[in-house]
């Protein structure tokens, strides 16, 4: 019977084993990466050679665009109907009351001009062509109701009126008298119909009005004159929040998007087990994360694909149409919307293929996975509908929410205002959720209950595991991660409601959060999951050297950490207000007033403790059975880092940085040691040691020990911090080498 | 080889608990073709589904190769060939594409896996229509798929899920053939039929299933002179008129 170290071989290279059971070559060891980029291969060449994937990412966007098309300018024209009178508001301004009052006449006799023009058009109409040359316009023209009143051109820009014209007066060639000349400046939007309308309403009177003058002075005289009325036309513009149209564009890219991404997701979830090759899938040693994960890249490629064809036929329709122009101004639509509409895709993509695999992998067919995701989708448009709000605001509690996060931010995006630390709580959150989606997936797919149909009760897919194990298995961490996050965000965001209530008890308050976040709902999970407690935390003792090499460390590494955090600037993250700053101040006066070992047990112990559990013993144990060590430190560093942006205030991105620093710090002194305890030494001095300086700075500086908060330091002091680290570094590496890493013990041998 | 100790399985419909699997032992040694018999419904498949790790057993357990299917699945997984009446091939993938690809699940290496591809392809005639996508087959090619798909990775243990299950004569030939190779292999062999008559030529020992338990067990000869009858066919209509009892069976 094998041993562990043999098995581990064995499992890691099994079909050698296979192989040379039989008397095969040996063969040479293969990464799980390059696998699983060849079991994405394979799952993307099926879905690209099916007919119907090709149907929905060539056909559907050839087909459906052009048809939009005509409906919209169908839409554009009838709110021109010869049977609809239409207003159109137009102002003018004039230096003096005398030019206003020419302006005035004039725009009467040209008016009659007009109308006397028309007349004899419409009865020559069939045989003579119009006598200004130009083609007899089809489009009803609108009523022109006269405002006045100051600032036009904002009035124009922000839609209140249509037209404005200014007025001036052309100087005389000849001294002492006054032409009779106007110069017109005609200010419009390009982006709206009504204006253009109005536009062209002036102008043909103005043009007719010239001509009958030009034409009346030849006849009288032969005179070369000046024509009464010179014309410009000016855009403005729009100020005005675009709504309709250009929020509907992103909304009828998502829903291709979904139509792109459902078929591939039916098909290599529920298809795999109609057309039988669930079993024979099921039953080759591969995780089930690693399929699904290969079926999940699949499914977000073509739905990439998809979007691409639809967002490349949707430029050329608007653009061959002209309907940009009419959508989106003049600029039709820009190469930089494309670009950050297409981003904003990506991460939609990436959603909501993860939420279609979760759902489909609990079907058994494809009329199952079909009736499955009819309710999705009505969920899915309900959160597209909140964009059409638009005085919702895109704030802490949204960001968070799932598919109403994406929609909001991509209506600021449109809009043009976005704030970077929403965008990130949101991007993050929901690739959480996209993680936590594949884990729940994994988890599914595949399971007797699915495989073998009414063999199992739907209560056993999530059932407790029958077997104690050591570690947490991912995809129950990454639920347990999607279950944390905005559970987290919203506890933090709800303190922060509580400012009325004593320092000393938002404290307590700040540590129970803690203490329920990130010890006792870990520990909720491990009883759940049948995971032992004493590995799922690494509970395991630690030489008292090491220990106190953590300690060390912990008091060295604030100056790092302190450089770390400036590094901000030169990245450019600086969301921290004065009023933050200030915020801050006022938090540190107030500690100054409490205890010391309640604000020492609260903010330093407290956190140290249960952060320590959740992120070196539950999510690092867990990343580690499927990472190598250094991606899996890094790993928990981010999302160490991520969960402190969000923390207590505001938003705040500079924590990210000096957060995953002392994270890698962590979860090395973690993964060497093999127990939690050296990194909660570490964390507790250095969470302690910098609360302990905040609270005394004042004597510090008076001491000339200080330092300014937002300077750096004397370089004599990162020098000495730095090689207090590396020394505590060494002998921490020293101390730790012969302490082989626990294996994941979940294949054990019989 | 393959150690089966008191399998149990319970499957709960409408309420009521079937005992699918009754506290089933036996074992099968390398070389040695084992027919697991009996009428639809008396568990074979189950039986099959827990030794490979489909399905974990309410008690009892399953041995390949030395490895516990519950607690090292995937080191049990990597040593068995599966085949099944009910298995699917990819339509859109070639039939060469198709065995890599599970090749590759079995972490064979490309070159080692078109190595064997020859030979494979020769004992299943896959030569004509290797490069065809699978969807242009017929049902009897898509059975020789996946013999070949199922030994691919060249594992010492075939499980043989009612192989001929659909076939017409020329298919079911193929199977046969198929396991006289397994033999020669030195492979361990569980094939699951109800087909008697082919059980008596293709096995060396069997194993007769009624209502979950295991009720005969040996070889032919030890068989006919358990129940006194001849044939398989014969002791199998005798099993079905019997009320169900504890296994009779003869050490090897």
């Amino acid at each position: 019977m094998p041993d562990d170290n043999s098995l581990q071989h064995e499992i890691s290279a099994t079909g050698d084993s296979a192989a040379s059971n039989s008397g095969s070559t040996p063969t040479q060891h293969r990464s799980a990466t390059g696998r699983l980029a060849r079991l994405c291969l394979k799952e993307l060449r099926e879905t690209l050679r099916d007919r119907r994937t090709i149907v929905t990412l060539v056909l559907m966007p050839l087909l459906v665009y052009p048809l939009l098309s005509i409906l919209f300018n169908k839409v554009l024209s009838l709110s021109g109907d010869a049977s609809q009178k239409y207003e159109c508001r137009v102002g003018f301004e004039a230096p003096s009351k005398e030019d206003g009052a020419l302006f005035e006449q004039y725009f009467q006799l040209a008016e009659g001009v007009w109308r006397i023009r028309r007349t004899a058009q419409n009865q020559g109409a069939n045989q003579q062509p119009p006598p200004s040359g130009n083609r007899p316009d089809p489009a009803p023209e609108p009523t022109i109701q006269w405002w006045k009143g100051p600032n036009l051109e904002k009035q124009v820009a922000n839609g209140e009126i249509d037209v404005a014209v200014f007025v001036t007066r052309v100087p005389s060639s000849r001294p002492g008298q006054q032409s009779r000349s106007l110069r017109l400046q005609l200010l419009y939007r390009e982006s709206s119909a009504l204006s253009k309308a109005g536009l062209e309403y002036l102008e043909r009177r103005f043009s007719a009005f010239n001509e009958q003058y030009l034409l009346e002075r030849l006849q009288s005289s032969g005179q070369r004159a000046r024509l009464p009325i010179l014309q410009q036309r000016r855009v403005i513009r729009d100020t005005r929040p675009a709504v309709s149209l250009t929020t509907l564009i992103p909304l009828i890219l998502i829903l291709m998007t979904i139509t792109g991404a459902v078929y591939p997701a039916i098909d290599l979830t529920a298809g795999e087990r109609e057309r039988g090759t669930l079993e024979a899938l099921m039953a080759a040693p591969v995780p089930r994360l690693s399929l699904l994960t290969a079926k999940y890249v699949a499914v977000v490629t073509v739905a990439l694909l998809t979007a691409v064809a639809n967002l490349f036929a949707m430029t050329v329709t608007l653009f061959s149409t002209g309907l940009g122009e009419a959508i989106f101004g003049v600029s039709g639509f820009p190469a930089l919307l494309v670009s950050q509409v297409f981003a904003l895709l990506i991460l939609f993509a990436a959603f909501f293929s993860a939420i279609l695999l979760a759902v489909t992998s609990f079907a058994r067919s494809f009329k199952e996975a079909q009736a499955y995701l009819i309710p999705l989708m009505l969920l899915s448009l309900a959160p597209g509908t909140i964009s059409l709000m638009p005085d919702l605001k895109f704030s802490g509690v949204f960001s968070v929410v799932p598919l109403v996060n994406i929609v909001l931010l991509a209506r600021d995006l449109m809009e043009g205002h976005v704030d970077p630390a929403l965008a990130t709580i949101a991007v993050a959150s929901t690739l959480i959720y996209a993680v936590a989606a594949i884990a729940l997936a994994a988890r599914i797919f595949g399971t007797d209950a699915i495989l073998y149909g009414s063999q199992a009760s739907w209560s056993d897919l999530l059932s407790r595991p029958r077997e104690y194990r050591d570690t947490p298995s991912i995809s129950g961490a990454m639920l347990s991660l999607a279950v944390l996050f905005p559970v987290y965000f919203l506890l933090a965001a709800s303190l922060q409601r509580l400012q009325w209530l004593p320092t000393g008890t938002r404290l307590a308050l700040a540590g129970l959060v803690t203490v329920v976040l990130f010890a006792l709902l870990p520990g909720a999970f491990t009883l759940l999951q049948r995971i032992r407690f004493r590995s799922a935390f690494r509970l395991y003792p630690a030489p008292f050297a090491v220990c106190g090499l953590a300690v060390f460390l912990g008091l060295s590494l604030w100056p790092l950490a302190h450089e770390v955090f400036l590094l901000n600037r030169v990245f450019g993250i600086t969301t921290l207000s004065g009023e933050r700053v200030q915020e801050a101040e006022k938090l540190l006066g107030q500690l100054r007033l409490l205890s010391p070992a309640l604000v020492l047990t609260t903010l330093a112990l407290i956190p140290a403790v249960c952060e320590e559990l959740f992120f070196r013993g539950y999510l690092l144990g867990a990343l580690r059975q499927r990472f190598s060590s250094g991606t899996t430190i890094v790993l928990t560093a981010l999302l160490f880092g991520v969960f402190h942006v969000v923390v207590t205030s505001a938003l705040s991105l500079e924590r990210l940085l000096p957060s995953m620093f002392l994270g890698l710090v962590l979860g090395w002194v973690c993964e060497r040691s093999g127990s939690l305890l050296p990194g909660v030494l570490l964390h507790a001095t250095h969470n302690g040691l910098l609360l302990l300086m905040g609270i005394y700075r004042d004597q510090l500086m008076d001491r000339g020990w200080g330092s300014q908060e937002r300077e750096h330091l004397p370089l004599l002091w990162i020098a000495i911090a730095t090689a207090c680290v590396v020394v505590a570094g060494v002998c921490l590496h020293w101390l730790t080498r012969n302490r082989t890493p626990r294996p994941p013990s979940e294949n054990a041998p019989a | 080889m393959i150690q089966v100790h008191n399998l149990v399985k319970r499957f709960h419909s409408f309420g009521r608990e079937v005992l699918a699997v009754d506290h089933v032992s036996f074992t099968v040694s390398a070389g040695e073709v084992y027919g697991l018999l009996g009428p639809n419904g008396a568990g074979k498949t189950t039986t099959v589904r827990m030794i490979v790790g489909l399905l974990q057993p309410d008690a009892g357990y399953a041995e390949v190769h030395g490895y516990r299917t519950s607690q090292a699945n995937d080191a049990v997984k990597a040593r068995i060939g599966l085949v099944s009446a009910e298995d699917g091939v990819y339509p859109w993938l070639s039939v060469r594409e198709m065995l890599l690809f599970f090749a590759d699940l079995y972490g064979v290496p490309t070159p080692v896996a078109r190595e064997r591809l020859a030979p494979l392809s020769e004992l299943l005639q896959l030569d004509s229509f290797l490069d065809r996508r699978c969807s242009t087959l017929s049902t009897g090619q898509k059975q020789r798929v996946t013999l070949g798909r199922a030994l691919i990775h060249d594992p010492p243990v075939m499980l043989l899920d009612e192989p001929t299950r659909g076939l017409d004569v020329i298919g079911s030939q193929v199977v046969f053939e198929y396991i006289a190779h397994l033999r020669r292999q030195g492979k361990a062999i569980i094939v699951s039929t109800h087909q008697l008559d082919e059980a008596q030529r293709l096995c060396d020992r069997f194993g007769l299933l009624h209502q979950g338990r295991l009720q005969y067990e040996g070889t032919l000869d030890d068989l006919r002179r358990l129940t006194g009858r001849d044939s398989l066919v014969d002791m199998f209509v005798g099993l079905l008129g019997r009320p169900v009892v504890g296994p009779i069976t003869v050490s090897p």
